[in-house]
């Protein structure tokens, strides 16, 4: 095979953009601790003081104050670093750093004072004359848990550290009880001299710690484990107040502009009889984005960038976030935007608008015609449907493409296979005719544009043969119920639970017991071999419970914002999961199915990963997912409708290069996504443009890889580019990182080089037919490869090179590889 | 090295030494490497840089690692140069990722000068041995008083009675005390001990008491004591983390000991040599058991595993790996020919030595942390707050002894009075009558703890 490496650096010179694939171009900077920019505290209108009205009921009892500012403009700030605080009484109560603590037990007001402006604060201290008794969950397990000790990186890994092992963030106190005090002979704890015990020197540093120093001694959980252990190590009374839930205040979303960019969060922990707690001090805390805004220990918000951030609060098992959108004046801008196709534009312009991000102009219509044709058919158009759409002279050219593509067959086909990842169609999964038929149903799902909530209970409830009824390959993909759980959970619920199958979720509000109550939904379900080969028989039984491993408890079948189902005992567990599914309680499953579909038409989810939806990884416009899921549930889950929302906006139409006021912005959709054509694209654009069809085992010739009902694993060119095996649900199983082989794949490799020449030149026989001429040859091939004509610059450099070549078909080859391996024909943009 | 380096080397240490000024010296008496430096680097340096982990290639648990200077361009150690030491200019570096420890605050000013100096005055030796580990060089420890009543009481680790079984001995927080087994009564407290004591055992001629002790995460000790005057006799151990079994074989001329630090050391007596050192567990080894005849020594660990090594030459014998949890105590039967073994996988388990192979075992009882021979019975005891008997050959469950009140970490059997005590979590010990199986005395066996004064300092 002659080799065009040499050829490849001289091309560069002559044809820019060749397409070489970096790795690491986006490196992280290391930051340093953000510095708080002074509070320009100008003339607030009213101020809000959280909580209004204080009590303090222990001496370890500590109130974090959160002082807002409410502007005539509408603006807020937080004003809690500024505030003067003056209590009437200073003997009853003390504050420091806006954290008020008793000193004896009495009523007394604070007065919390800025900008000429007073709240006054009732206080009730009591309590103060005898020690607190340390809650071992609420006190000693939360210490251990703000401090790190139990996360999952040190002790609280399966195995834990240095043979000290506690459960993930608490998960199972039961353990940890023994693992504290009774285990390995009483090492951990010295009960007569607690500040000697092990436990502390070792965060201490005291002793050497290979964690480093995780305690201080002015920590709030140092002071808890030494009165812990003082106390003798007890545990809680059976009958002891339970955790119900925690709030975090501003509990509304909050935007802040600039230089307003910090917000002290304040966290109430509520209990079971009634008592309320701030846990400020003990919730542990992180941001969805570091880059935009940092949290410190003790819940302070800085943020340095423009944007939305969600952080995220834990204490123990229970999770909330708080919302903020920081803001700032970019100088010199001033906004302007195409006129709102839908509401679509009207809400991501919206939000552009707030964050000062300039929506990039429409792109032009050969860039929109090739984006269109990739995203919604994942082919290229043809020269003469090119040629076509760039004359049409119509206003209305675009939304009759959009209309035509939408309902062609290829359409129906290219998201059958994208579902066939999701659903895990391959011969290991379901067999070879299972293969065929169970995509052939995806494909006539779409074709006949099946509402999605029928999908979805069509793949949950179908019952019978695989060979008859191809929707019960659903189950049969997974081989037992935490299979079943995790798939349901990760396509219809986008969320990644395996995590709590044996731990709570160290991310995510799902706990353990809430992982086996929804696997109660799937327990019954039922596969056995059929009489016929490859059969298989999905079908579920009338008994069967799941038990959670840890507490030995047999779980009732549970669903999120559902709780635990009253079921008859016989009932179908699955057509109650499809009913809770698809009924309006359910906060995700519209929401969900939104989000891919924008995702694979924008590159990039509202929330992403696409299938990893949490609080603690909020979407970047909710507005945005809120109304189209709106939109979705009042067409009747019509998921052709949302596609063609979406492909109208000017959003999806706008231009993919970044302009001086949206080049920052790599989330809010100012501009198209340039993104690297998938594996199965990327091959059908190689065959298209040379017209030269690869051959897939026995599927008739000409079928194009974005068709195929299983993945290839043999071919090369799409293993290289990320064709993913179809072993897991998760979108992150499809990866398109930049590899060296994937730009050998396409300077170097059998897959181009053979097209370029098969046939004894049979793509430059068709080329040069006609005795065409130079530039319609090359007009003819830019626009098979990137749907335009050539550009002036291009045609000159090319004709210079075909004149300088006495062999013309080795040089017109050089010239369509050269094409083939532009970073213009490799991406969508 | 070129020669002519070498030779300005040494020249410049002589050079050191002839200019340090004689006042100095006298006004400040020079730093001891064995009882200031050595202790330090235990505490501060050696859980990275030492046996089990040499982070960067480097470590100091002996003067002969911490003076070979593997990279000549950075000298970890430059007599007389301070600021041409690794060893202290790693101490005053600026940047927090470079300097040691690492992950932490820097050392004391104090502690860093006091490096400063000893390598200024000429960083010179006075361990022996320059390959002797550092635990073993530094001198023995003394140990402050122990607390003069308990605000809390101290788990009984470890307890044994005396060989005439007229008094009974227990671990407190840096003592021993012994108690009068007939009535509760504390005797006498026996101080200057470690913090910890996690096994007591008295020489088969009674003329000596073994203590197995330390600070969880700090240091262990092994030392012999008079057991009437409470004087120590000699310390034949000194080790990184607690030490936590220690037996004499029976004819007193071999003493096991288990460590928190891996090992198993094996020392000869009268000699005190240390005959064998095995690391071959990966993890603490919280008992050694001799069999009947001394030729065998059990051994069992939190790594899950049981071994039989031959005591004379260190060479193992049997590994038995069919338990599920980590172990905490093990025996020989009457025979010698079997091994019972247990931990916190809740059932005691019997194999024969020859195979290694599980021949019955016994659940049941919760986790078993002791077990205790007893001619052809066997006492076994742990988190199920109680004493079984049962038989040592065929593991048939007899009577149980009920009275303890928390996890039983310590058992005792004494011949002569037929007494059985065992010592809890709670700080308390029960006695019980081997004949009737009644409980003879319970006490709490921490000195001065009194449970009212526990309840009103919580309220």
């Amino acid at each position: 095979m002659k080799t065009r490496f040499n050829l490849f650096f001289s091309l560069l010179l002559l044809l820019p953009g060749a397409w070489a694939p970096a790795r690491g171009e986006q490196r992280e900077t290391e930051k340093a601790p953000p510095t708080l920019e002074p509070i320009q505290i100008g003339q607030p209108q009213r101020l809000e003081v959280s909580p209004p009205e204080i009590q303090l009921a222990t001496p370890l009892d500590k109130v974090q104050l959160v002082v807002s500012g409410f502007y005539p403009n509408g603006a807020v700030q937080d004003l809690t670093r500024v505030a003067e605080y003056t209590p009437a009484d200073a003997g009853v109560v003390q504050v420091s750093a806006a954290l008020v603590g008793g000193l004896a037990n009495g009523k007394t007001r604070l007065s919390v004072r800025v900008a000429g402006l007073e709240v006054q604060v009732p206080v009730r201290v009591s309590g103060q004359d005898k020690p607190e008794k340390i809650s071992f969950a609420y006190g000693t397990l939360a210490a251990l848990s703000k401090n790190g000790c139990n996360s999952g990186g040190c002790h609280g890994a399966p195995s834990g550290k240095g043979g000290f092992a506690l459960s993930m963030v608490a998960y199972d106190p039961e353990s940890d009880k023994i693992t504290l005090t009774r285990d390995f002979l009483n090492r951990r704890i010295n009960l007569p001299e607690p500040e000697s015990s092990l436990l502390l020197r070792k965060p201490l540093m005291q002793v050497a710690h290979r964690g480093g120093l995780k305690l201080r001694k002015d920590d709030d959980a140092f002071r808890l484990l030494v009165d812990w252990i003082a106390q003798g190590c007890q545990f809680d009374p059976a009958d002891a107040p339970k955790l119900t839930a925690i709030s975090v205040t501003p509990a509304a979303s909050r935007v802040l502009q600039w230089p307003a960019h910090t917000q002290q969060l304040r966290v109430n922990a509520r209990f079971s009889d009634g008592s309320e707690r701030d846990i400020t001090r003990l919730a542990m805390y992180s941001s969805s984005q570091e880059a935009l805004a940092t949290v410190s220990t003790h819940g302070l918000v800085v943020g340095s960038g423009r944007g939305q951030v969600g952080i995220s609060v834990r204490f123990l098992d229970k999770v909330e976030t708080c919302y903020l959108t920081f803001i700032r004046n970019v100088e010199g801008f001033t906004w302007k935007a195409p006129a709102p196709a839908n509401y679509v534009d009207e809400l991501v312009f919206a939000k552009l608008k707030l964050l000062q991000y300039l929506p990039a102009p429409t792109a032009e219509d050969a860039v929109f015609l090739r984006r269109a044709y990739l995203d919604v058919t994942g082919l290229l158009p043809k020269i003469e449907e090119t040629r076509a759409f760039l004359q049409d002279p119509a206003p209305d050219k675009r939304a009759k493409l959009i209309d035509s593509l939408l309902n062609r067959p290829e359409f129906a086909r290219f998201w059958a296979f994208k579902w066939g990842d999701l659903l895990r169609i391959s011969p290991t999964t379901v067999k070879e005719p299972g293969t065929h038929k169970y995509n052939t149903w995806l494909v006539n799902a779409w074709e006949k544009n099946l509402p999605y909530d029928r999908f979805a209970r069509e793949l949950l409830t179908t019952q019978g043969s695989t060979l008859e009824v191809p929707a019960a390959n659903f189950f049969r993909t997974t081989a037992n119920t935490s299979e079943a759980t995790e798939m349901a959970a990760q396509i219809f619920l986008g969320s990644r639970v395996q995590c709590a199958k044996c731990h709570n979720h160290p991310l995510d509000r799902w706990t353990q017991d809430n992982y086996y109550g929804l696997g109660a939904f799937f327990e019954r379900v039922q596969r056995k071999k059929g009489p016929r080969p490859e059969e298989m028989l999905i079908f579920t039984a009338r008994h069967g419970e799941i038990t959670q491993p840890r507490t030995g408890k047999q779980m009732p079948p549970w669903a999120p914002g559902a709780g635990d189902m009253k079921l008859a005992p016989e009932a179908d567990r699955l057509e109650a999961f499809a009913n809770w599914l698809t009924g309006p309680a359910n906060p995700f499953f519209a929401r969900v199915e939104v989000n891919r579909l924008w995702g694979q038409l924008m590159g990039q989810g509202i929330v992403e990963p696409l299938d990893d939806f949490r609080d603690s990884n909020p979407p970047e416009n909710p507005e945005l997912l809120n109304a189209l899921a709106k939109d979705f549930v009042a067409h009747q889950f019509d998921r052709r409708h949302i596609l063609r929302t979406i492909l109208n906006s000017r959003t999806y139409q706008a231009g993919s290069q970044p302009g001086p006021f949206n080049k920052e912005d790599e989330k809010n959709f100012s501009r198209a996504r340039q993104q690297i054509l998938s594996a199965e694209q990327l091959l059908d654009a190689v065959c298209q443009v040379t017209g030269q069809p690869e051959r897939f085992g026995n599927m008739p010739l000409g079928t194009p890889a974005t068709q195929l009902p299983a993945p290839q694993p043999n071919n090369t060119f799409l293993v290289a580019f990320g064709q993913p095996t179809r072993q897991s649900s998760c979108a992150c199983e499809r990866q398109n990182q930049p590899s060296l082989t994937q730009a050998l794949q396409l300077s170097n490799s059998q897959t181009v080089e053979t097209r370029l020449k098969n046939g004894g030149g049979q793509f430059i026989r068709s080329l040069t037919a006609q005795n065409k001429s130079d530039t319609e040859i090359l007009e003819g091939l830019y626009l098979a490869a990137l749907c335009r004509m050539p550009k002036e610059i291009e045609l000159t450099k090319a004709k210079a090179y075909l004149a300088a070549r006495t062999d013309r078909g080795a040089a017109l080859e050089d010239i369509a590889w050269t094409v083939l391996n532009l970073r213009e024909f490799v991406f969508r943009h | 090295m070129k020669p002519a380096s070498n030779l300005w080397f040494l020249l410049g240490l002589t050079l050191a030494a002839a200019i340090q000024p004689a006042g100095l010296r006298a006004a400040q008496p020079p730093v001891s490497f064995r009882a200031q430096i050595a202790p330090l680097l235990l505490s501060q340096c050696q859980t990275c840089h030492g046996p089990t982990e040499q982070k960067g290639g480097y470590r100091v648990d002996s003067f002969d690692f911490l003076s070979r200077n593997e990279t000549p361009a950075d000298p970890a150690l430059t007599p007389s140069h301070p600021d041409k030491s690794a060893l202290y200019n790693l101490l005053i570096a600026e940047d927090a990722d470079e300097r040691m420890p690492k992950k932490a605050e820097p050392l004391p000013k104090a502690q860093v000068e006091l490096i400063k100096r000893w390598i200024a005055e000429g960083a010179s030796y006075d361990g022996g041995e320059a390959t002797a580990s550092l635990v073993e060089i530094i001198p023995a420890r003394l140990h402050p008083k122990a607390p003069e009543a308990y605000s809390l009481p101290l788990p009984v680790t470890a307890l044994t009675f005396s060989p005439d079984g007229s008094e009974l001995f227990a671990s407190g927080l840096r003592e021993l005390s012994v108690w009068n087994p007939a009535d509760g009564k504390l005797l006498r407290r026996i101080p200057n001990i470690a913090p910890r004591t996690y096994h007591l055992c008295f020489s088969p001629d009674g003329s000596s008491l073994a203590a197995a002790s330390g600070e969880p995460g700090e240091f262990g000790e092994l030392r012999l004591f008079d057991p009437k005057s409470g004087a120590m006799l000699r310390q034949l151990l000194s080790s990184t983390d607690t030490l936590l079994d220690v037996k004499f074989s029976p004819d007193g001329t071999l003493l096991a000991v288990a460590g928190a630090d891996h090992s198993l050391s094996i020392f000869e007596l009268p000699s005190g040599r240390r005959r064998h050192k095995l690391l071959v567990h990966s993890d603490a080894v919280t008992a050694v058991a001799f069999s009947p005849d001394g030729t065998l020594v059990a051994s069992v660990s939190l790594d899950r595993g049981a071994k039989v090594f031959n005591a004379a030459t260190g060479k193992l014998v049997t590994t038995y790996r069919d338990h599920q949890a980590p172990l905490y105590t093990v025996a020989f039967t009457q025979d010698g020919k079997e091994v019972l073994s247990a931990g916190r996988d809740k059932a005691a388990h019997q194999w024969n030595v020859a195979e290694g192979k599980k021949q019955r075992e016994l659940g049941g009882l919760g986790d078993i942390l002791k077990l205790l021979p007893n001619g052809d019975q066997i006492y076994l005891a742990g988190s199920a707050k109680k004493l079984s008997q049962a038989g040592a050959a065929d593991l048939k469950p007899g009577r149980g002894f009920e009275g303890s009140t928390d996890w039983i970490y310590s058992l005792t059997l004494d011949p002569n009075t037929q007494r059985l005590a065992a010592g809890s979590y709670d700080g308390n010990v029960t006695v019980w009558n081997l004949g009737d199986g009644k409980q003879a005395t319970h006490f709490n066996a921490s000195p001065g703890y009194s449970p009212a004064s526990q309840a009103s300092a919580k309220r």
